[in-house]
C-alpha cells in the first residue's frame, strides 16, 4: 500500500480514530449491559456466563479510552477514499442480494449483485453487466448444487433446471 | 518414537496416495493456485473463499484438498508478486523486491522457478521437522491443564496483536472487536443467549467462514473500488529461459536452506506473523550474498531465501495448530474453522484420536508441495492469463465466491446480512491501518479462551491465582508479557539509536 497517508491533527483530534474510540467505548457499554442481565448459576463460585464478556468488556473500555487519547496524537492513518462513488454499486449489489434472495433464488438475486458491484469497476451497459452475472451465478449454482450437492435458495430460474 | 513416527507418515501416505484423494490434492493445488494468484487475494482469503467448496467430502479427503488449497494459494501469491508489483500481502512483499525485478530484466522464469523450488525445499524439510517434533509437542500438551491453556491463549493473542501490525494498539483493537463477537450466540454451560439482543437468527453466533469471508473479500473489494479507477497494474511478460542457469542454482540452495531454518522455527513458536522471518531471511542475505551490489536490481538469493521462509513458517505454523489446537496466523484460524466443520478439536488428543486424519495431513502436504512443483511451471503461462483479469470481472466474481461462501454454512438473507456488516468493518479497518487477522483470529480463539478459564476457574472455586498456579503457567505468562513489551522497548531502543537497527 503505498497511498498511505499519514495525518497529525494536533488538538482538534482525528475524527475517524475518535469514532473508532467511541465505537470501542459503545461496545463495552452493551457488552456490560448484557452480561449484567445473564443469570448467575446456582453453583456460583465467582465464574458464570458474565465473567468472560465483563473481562472482553473491561479491555474494549481501556482500547476505547487508549483510542481516543490516540486520536490527538501524530499516528493516526486514513487512506481516503479518492472514488467514494463507486460504493452504493458494490453496497446496493449486496443489498438487492439479500432482498430478492428468498423470492428471486440464488441465481437471479447474485447475478444482480454481480452486475451492480461490477458497475463500480467499469462504466459498461446493464445489457452487458447482468447477463454476464447471471451466466457467471448460473455456472456457480450448477456446480455447488450438483457437484457439491450444496442446496442454494431456489427461484423460478433454478425450477428450470 | 521415530520409528513409530516414520510408519504413521508412511500410513498416511498410504491415505494420500489413493487415487481419490491424489484427486483432491490436485484439484486443491489448482483451485490454491487459481485464486491465490488473483492480484490482492492472500492465503488467508483463498482458504476462507474456498472453504465451503470441501463441505461436502469426507474428513480425509477435505483436509487433503485443504493442504493442496494450502501450498497451492502461496505459490499463486509469490507469481503475483513477481510478476506483477503489486503483493497481496504482508509476507509476499519481500519476492517482490528482487522477483518483480528480475521479471523486468527478463528474468521472470527463474524467479519463479526458485520460488517454486525453495518452496517444495523449504515445505518438504519444515513438513519432515514438523512430522519429527509434534509427537514430542503432543506429550508436553498433554500435560496441559485449562489454566495452562488459558495462558497459552492469551500468549497467542498477545502474539497476533503485536506481530501483525505497526502499532499494538491496533492489533489488540482489532482482536478484542473479535473477541466480543466471538461472545454471539448461546453461552453452552449456561444455555443463555448472549449478546443477541432478542434476535433469534444471531444464536447460533457468528461462523467463521462468514466472518473471514466478509472482513478479507468484501472489505478488500469495497477498498479497492474506492481506490481511483484509472489505476492500471502492469503484468510484465515473461521474457527469456523459464530454466535456473547452473549459476542460479548454486545461488539458490544456501539461501533455500538458510530461509527453512529460519522460517520454520518463528512459524512454529507462537511468535509469528508470517512476514517476520521474510525480512529477516532477506537481510541474511543480503549480508551473505556474494553479489550484495545486486540486490535492488533482481538478485535471485532475495526471492530464493524469502520465498523458502515463508513456506517453511507456513508448515511451522501448523504444529502449534495441530498439537495444541492454537492458531497463530489468519490462514491456521482458517483451517481450524476446516476442521471444526467436521467436529474436530485440533489438539494432542487429535493425534491419539485421530491420528489417521493429522498423518494423511502431513502426508499430503508433501504431495501437494510436489505437485505445485510438477505443474505449476509449466501452467505458468496459465496463472500470468489470470492476472490480467480485468477488475471489473474479478471482484465481482470474488464477491460471488464471497456469497458462495457464507450460504455454504447458512444459505439465508440473514446470514448476507453478516456478510455486508462485517465486510463494511473490513473496509473501515482498512481505511484506518487495523490488521484484519487478529479479529479472525479473536473470532475462534475467544470461545475455547473462555471455556478453558471457565474449567480453570471452576477447579480453583473461583479463586483467579489457580491460573498461575503452575510452572509451566508462569513461564507462558512471562512470555505474553515480554512480548506485550517487546514493540515498546524496540522502540525506545530505536529511537535512542535512530534508524541504525534498519539492515
Amino acid at each position: 500500500m503505498s497511498e498511505h497517508g499519514f495525518s497529525g491533527h494536533g488538538r482538534r483530534g482525528d475524527v475517524p480514530t475518535l469514532l473508532i474510540g467511541a465505537f470501542l467505548l459503545l461496545l463495552a457499554g452493551l457488552t456490560v449491559y448484557d452480561a449484567s442481565h445473564l443469570r448467575q448459576p446456582m453453583t456460583d463460585v465467582g465464574v458464570g456466563p458474565s465473567t468472560f464478556p465483563m473481562l472482553i468488556a473491561a479491555g474494549l473500555a481501556v482500547l476505547g479510552l487508549l483510542t481516543l487519547k490516540s486520536a490527538f496524537g501524530h499516528h493516526t492513518v486514513n487512506l481516503g477514499v479518492p472514488n467514494a462513488g463507486a460504493l452504493p454499486w458494490i453496497l446496493g449489489g449486496l443489498v438487492a442480494n439479500i432482498v430478492l434472495l428468498d423470492t428471486a433464488g440464488f441465481t437471479l438475486a447474485t447475478g444482480v449483485m454481480f452486475a451492480l458491484s461490477a458497475r463500480a469497476f467499469a462504466r459498461k451497459s446493464f445489457l452487458v453487466l447482468l447477463p454476464a452475472g447471471i451466466l457467471a451465478a448460473l455456472a456457480a449454482y450448477i456446480g455447488f448444487r450438483f457437484g457439491l450437492q450444496l442446496s442454494l435458495p431456489e427461484g423460478p430460474l433454478e425450477a428450470l433446471l | 518414537m521415530t520409528f513409530e513416527t516414520f510408519s504413521l507418515l508412511f500410513n498416511g501416505l498410504h491415505t494420500a496416495l489413493q487415487p481419490m484423494n491424489l484427486l483432491f490434492a490436485f484439484i486443491g493445488v489448482m483451485l490454491g493456485t487459481a485464486i491465490g494468484v488473483l492480484p490482492g487475494i492472500g492465503p488467508a482469503m483463498t482458504v476462507a473463499l474456498l472453504l465451503p467448496v470441501t463441505f461436502k467430502l469426507d474428513p480425509a479427503g477435505s483436509l487433503i484438498m485443504f493442504a493442496g488449497i494450502y501450498y497451492g494459494s502461496m505459490y499463486g501469491g509469490s507469481t503475483t508478486s513477481i510478476l506483477l508489483n503489486t503483493p497481496g500481502e504482508g509476507c509476499s512483499v519481500v519476492t517482490a523486491l528482487e522477483g518483480n525485478q528480475m521479471a523486468r530484466r527478463g528474468r521472470g522464469g527463474p524467479a519463479l522457478a526458485t520460488a517454486a523450488i525453495g518452496s517444495f525445499v523449504a515445505g518438504s524439510i519444515a513438513t519432515a521437522a514438523l512430522a519429527l517434533l509434534a509427537p514430542y509437542l503432543v506429550k508436553i500438551a498433554l500435560a496441559f491443564g485449562p489454566s495452562e491453556y488459558f495462558i497459552l491463549m492469551v500468549v497467542a493473542f498477545t502474539t497476533v496483536s503485536s506481530a501483525l501490525g505497526e502499532s499494538q494498539l491496533r492489533g489488540f483493537v482489532s482482536l478484542f472487536i473479535g473477541l466480543a463477537l466471538g461472545l454471539i450466540g448461546i453461552d453452552l454451560l449456561s444455555g443463555q443467549p448472549r449478546m443477541t439482543f432478542g434476535s433469534l437468527d444471531l444464536m447460533n453466533g457468528i461462523s467463521v467462514t462468514t466472518l473471514a469471508v466478509g472482513i478479507f473479500a468484501v472489505g478488500e473489494t469495497l477498498f479497492m473500488a474506492t481506490r481511483s479507477l484509472d489505476f492500471h497494474e502492469e503484468v510484465t511478460a515473461i521474457k527469456g529461459s523459464l530454466w535456473m542457469t547452473r549459476e542460479d542454482w548454486k545461488r539458490s540452495i544456501f539461501p533455500w536452506l538458510r530461509g527453512t531454518v529460519i522460517g520454520f522455527p518463528i512459524g512454529a513458536l507462537p511468535a509469528g506473523g508470517a512476514e517476520i522471518p521474510t525480512f529477516i531471511s532477506y537481510a541474511v542475505e543480503k549480508r551473505f550474498s556474494k553479489h550484495p551490489e545486486e540486490f535492488g536490481t533482481g538478485a535471485i538469493e532475495g526471492v530464493a531465501g524469502p520465498e523458502a521462509a515463508n513456506n517453511a513458517s507456513a508448515a511451522g505454523t501448523l504444529m502449534p495448530l495441530l498439537t495444541l489446537g492454537l492458531p497463530t496466523s489468519a490462514t491456521a484460524a482458517m483451517m481450524l474453522a476446516g476442521f471444526q466443520q467436521y467436529g474436530i478439536y485440533p489438539g494432542p488428543l487429535l493425534f491419539a484420536n485421530h491420528g489417521d486424519l493429522v498423518w494423511g495431513l502431513i502426508a499430503s502436504l508433501f504431495i501437494a508441495n510436489m505437485m505445485l512443483i510438477v505443474l505449476n511451471l509449466p501452467l505458468v503461462g496459465l496463472w500470468v492469463r489470470l492476472l490480467t483479469v480485468p477488475r471489473h470481472w474479478l471482484y465481482p466474481g470474488i464477491l460471488l465466491f464471497a456469497v458462495l461462501g457464507t450460504m455454504g454454512s447458512n444459505p439465508s438473507p440473514v446470514e448476507l446480512t453478516i456478510l455486508l456488516v462485517v465486510g463494511v468493518l473490513g473496509f473501515v479497518m482498512r481505511l484506518l491501518d487495523y490488521p484484519i487477522a487478529p479479529v479472525v483470529i479473536g473470532l475462534i480463539l475467544g470461545p475455547l479462551a473462555e471455556q478453558q478459564l471457565r474449567r480453570a476457574l471452576a477447579i480453583g472455586q473461583g479463586d483467579p491465582m489457580i491460573l498461575i498456579s503452575s510452572p509451566i503457567s508462569i513461564i507462558l505468562l512471562t512470555i505474553a508479557v515480554l512480548i506485550g513489551i517487546w514493540p515498546i522497548a524496540a522502540r525506545l531502543v530505536s529511537r535512542r539509536y535512530g534508524r541504525a537497527l534498519e539492515a
